[in-house]
């Protein structure tokens, strides 16, 4: 069973970006474009890893982990990454307070550095 | 002729010594020594009394009076000197209580002798001169008592006068002459002259003594404050005198009836007069003030308490500040004193140059103002300062000579009889007038008298300073309020200013903020794809392609880096950055940081590693912020050493500061271009090409130094010059025990 990997990234570009890379790669990947989608398909749950995009319209990142917390996914979400272009630690922190596994800054990194990171994860 | 001088004598030595002892028990009858010198003068009184009794017997027999004598010296006036001489002038010692035993042990039983034996006074027979008395053989013991006591008390005073200074000491010195001169007076007529006559008719007068007593006490008094009576002793000795002089004036009076008509002298009329002369002066004063008061109202007499009247206007204009109630407090004088039928007050306004009429009745107002607007005058009572009567004027101008003067004299008189104005005051300051009062005739038509001018004088004087008082006062205050109005505009003004600023504060905050994130994200996007193009073998790219590519690549990551630092900047210097230090090994970070780059410097070649392995103190920094220094430093250090070339940290410890050292054997630094570094911006231009690959902004620098600035240290470069190497040095505090014991306190600096 290949991995399954979900994509919440407001950005069309690297939403597709990220589909292409980690598709290349072999894995299962889904993507949505803003946090409603994401919180949607988040609770029906089941994902190895979660790239969730801080600075969205309608509902950020932060707030997609809340609404979670209080209603836990179907199926469990083995790991949640926050996507960002800041290192802002007081929102770094808050995320991983509210369950995040752990964070990538999306400028800093060259597109193999994104991949080993990842797969840190699975 | 010689009783009346004996009376005489005695009623002043017995008057005299009441008066002095009723003021010193009525002054301060707490104080044991005016207590004594009361009781001392009434002593001295009575024996006035009893020895005059003793020569002209009223109700008893001389004999029982010269016993009553002797009584009083054994027990008053002995033991008056004998108290007195401990208890003066502090009032709180008293004789020795064997003393006082002894004393009044001896007293009682000489009394008993002179009362019941006649050891002592064996009895008083009648001679020509008067009574005479008979001493028994205990008079020898009698003397010795009154010198024993007596020497007693005047070694104490004495020993009291040597180790006193100062007002103490002159008030003894009085105290001596008195007791001396009493002393004397007493032995010349009580023992001496009895021994040379062989008889007592001396003795009566022997109380003359006691006036040298009390004169010189009184005398202190009023020189020296003795017994605190001094102000009341003025009045009571020229009231003293004022009764002997009438006194003997009347005695002498009744003594020249009485010759002349050849009456017998009767000592019971002299007592009266006596009597009547001291009421007459006691009461006198009060009589004259009655008598007057009377007279005044019944004859419209203006008369009024000249110094009450200054005092009232005096505290009256000290008191206010405010010209109208001013102009009041010298109406009420005015009207009190003058009784003037008109009265106006002008004041001058200095900014109208108008005068303004602040209290006025009586007249008309365009009569007042006709006088002074008219510049004649005004330069006349200038120039003059004086105050200007109306009757008087047709006498000065018959004394003038001057011809001017006369003209405008003459001018003067006019203008007054226009306006009809009797007297005018003016109210002069630094030779200009500043304010006028004018008034009209006496009620009375009484002329104004020279008390009057003088009363008015003294309060034009005290007007002039109070009137210019008020002036500057309402200048001070409305200077005050003009101020207080410009501060709140100026600080309005600032604090619109100001919130301005914040606002364009927040705007820039905000921009930069969402910049920076918008910014990156089609840079990453950027990046991403053209990495995937470069790095996919299966994308066919021509070589010219590639290169393209890969110089975009290259641009985009020095965008994106620019960005970042562009951040950052704003962020330190709009104080967001948060310093949070702690206590680590800056050995280890550095171990980290050198372990990142190793890759780097290996494609290089470069030897990177730590000089020495000593023992490196902890420091206390943001760990964070430091590594970003760190990084920058060292990855600065691998742009510019070409390859093999050797790049070493070192560290150094001053005790309170670390000083890390990251030099480098690369291309150096010039030393012109060694303050532009850690500039904005402040790249060199003679870099390498490896420069422009190194993806360097020109802002690392700068930020380094923000950030070791806000971290307490010091950042700065070292170089020989160009092709010689490097080596930039920054310097972080030592945690030292201070720090580690408050570290709670430090662990609150946030943005500086």
């Amino acid at each position: 069973m290949a991995k399954r990997i979900l994509i919440v990234e407001d950005d069309q570009f690297l939403r597709e970006f990220y589909q292409e890379l980690f598709s290349d790669e072999g894995y299962s990947v889904e993507s949505v474009g803003d946090g409603e989608a994401g919180l949607a398909k988040m609770q029906k749950g089941g994902y190895d890893v979660v790239m969730l995009d801080i600075m969205m319209p309608k509902i950020d990142g932060l707030e997609v982990l809340r609404e979670l917390k209080t209603r836990r996914p179907e199926q469990e979400n083995k790991a949640i990454v926050m996507l960002t272009n800041l290192g802002q630690d007081a929102i770094i922190k808050t995320a991983f307070e509210l369950g995040a596994k752990g964070y990538l800054v999306k400028s800093a990194m060259n597109p193999d550095q994104v991949l080993t990171e990842i797969k840190s994860y699975l | 002729m010689f009783d009346l001088l004996k009376i005489n004598i005695v009623s002043l030595a017995i008057i005299t010594n009441l008066i002095i002892g009723f003021l010193a028990v009525r002054g301060k009858f707490s104080n044991p020594v005016n207590r004594f010198l009361g009781i001392f003068s009434l002593v001295f009184a009575i024996w006035a009394g009893t020895l005059y009794l003793y020569e002209n017997p009223f109700i008893f027999d001389s004999l029982f009076w010269i016993k009553a004598t002797y009584s009083v010296v054994v027990f008053g006036i002995i033991g008056c000197m004998f108290y007195f001489a401990y208890i003066f002038p502090d009032g709180k010692t008293y004789p020795p209580l064997q003393g006082q035993v002894g004393f009044l042990s001896l007293a009682i039983l000489i009394e008993y002798i002179l009362l019941f034996t006649d050891k002592f006074v064996r009895g008083v027979s009648l001679k020509t001169f008067g009574p005479a008395t008979d001493l028994g053989s205990f008079y020898l013991g009698f003397i010795i008592y009154c010198s024993i006591f007596g020497f007693w008390g005047l070694i104490v005073l004495i020993k009291k006068y040597k180790s006193s200074i100062g007002l103490v000491k002159s008030q003894l010195k009085f105290l001596f002459m008195g007791l001396f001169l009493f002393v004397l007076t007493t032995i010349l007529l009580d023992s001496i002259l009895p021994l040379l006559y062989g008889d007592t008719r001396y003795f009566s007068i022997s109380s003359v003594g006691s006036l040298f007593f009390v004169g010189c006490t009184a005398y202190s008094i009023i020189m020296h404050r003795l017994l605190d009576i001094r102000l009341i002793t003025g009045r009571i000795v020229v009231n003293t005198l004022l009764i002997s002089f009438l006194v003997s004036l009347m005695e002498a009076g009744a003594v020249s009836y009485w010759l002349i008509t050849k009456t017998p002298i009767r000592p019971g009329v002299l007592l009266v007069v006596i009597v009547v002369a001291l009421i007459i002066v006691l009461i006198y004063d009060k009589l004259n003030k009655l008598a007057s008061n009377i007279a005044s109202r019944f004859l419209f007499q203006s008369v009024y308490d000249y110094q009450k009247t200054l005092l009232d206007a005096t505290l009256g204009l000290s008191k206010y500040l405010d010209v109208s109630k001013l102009a009041k407090v010298v109406t009420n004088s005015l009207e009190q004193a003058m009784r003037s039928d008109r009265a106006v007050i002008l004041v001058r306004d200095f900014n109208t140059n108008y005068y303004k009429i602040e209290t006025s009745y009586g007249f008309e107002e365009r009569d007042c103002l006709n006088l002074v607007y008219n510049i004649s005058v005004v330069s006349y009572l200038e120039g003059s300062g004086e105050i200007v009567i109306l009757e008087e004027i047709n006498h000065i101008i018959s004394e003038t000579e001057n011809e001017v003067e006369k003209t405008a004299l003459e001018k003067l008189r006019s203008q007054m009889k226009d306006s009809q104005v009797s007297v005018i005051i003016p109210i002069l300051k630094n030779g200009v007038m500043i304010s006028v009062i004018l008034l009209g005739d006496k009620i009375s038509k009484d002329a104004y008298s020279v008390q009057d001018v003088d009363l008015l004088k003294t309060i034009a004087t005290q007007s002039a300073v109070a009137f210019e008082n008020a002036r500057l006062y309402k200048e001070v205050t409305s200077f005050n309020e003009e101020l207080k109005l410009k501060i709140q505009d100026a600080t309005s003004n600032l604090q619109k200013v100001n919130l301005r600023l914040k606002q364009l504060d927040k705007l820039k905050d905000d921009f930069v903020s969402m910049a920076s994130h918008e910014l990156r994200t089609p840079m990453t996007a950027i990046k991403s794809y053209i990495w995937m193009a470069l790095s996919h073998s299966d994308i066919p790219l021509s070589l010219k392609l590639k290169n393209y590519l890969t110089k975009i690549l290259v641009s985009t990551e020095r965008l994106i880096h620019l960005v970042n630092d562009m951040l950052n900047i704003s962020r330190i210097e709009s104080g967001k950055v948060e310093v949070k230090p702690e206590i680590f090994s800056i050995k280890e970070l550095v171990k980290e940081v050198i372990e990142e780059v190793n890759l780097k410097a290996k494609e290089k070649n470069i030897t990177l590693g730590i000089l020495d392995s000593s023992q490196v103190p902890q420091v206390f920094a943001d760990p964070e912020k430091i590594m970003q220094v760190v990084l920058n430093l060292v990855g600065n250090s691998l742009k510019f050493t070409p390859n093999g070339g050797k790049i070493s940290i070192s560290f150094f410890s001053d005790g309170e500061m670390l000083d890390v050292s990251i030099s480098d054997n690369g291309v150096g630094i010039a030393k012109d271009d060694l303050s532009k570094l850690f500039t904005k911006f402040g790249r060199l231009d003679n870099s390498y090409i490896a420069a422009a690959t190194s993806g360097g902004t020109g802002l690392g620098l700068y930020i380094c130094k923000s950030l070791i600035e806000l971290s307490k240290g010091k950042i700065w470069v070292e170089s020989d010059g160009v092709g010689r190497g490097a080596t930039f040095k920054f310097s972080i505090p030592i945690a030292s025990e201070k720090v580690i014991e408050n570290v709670d306190s430090f662990s609150n600096l946030r943005y500086i």
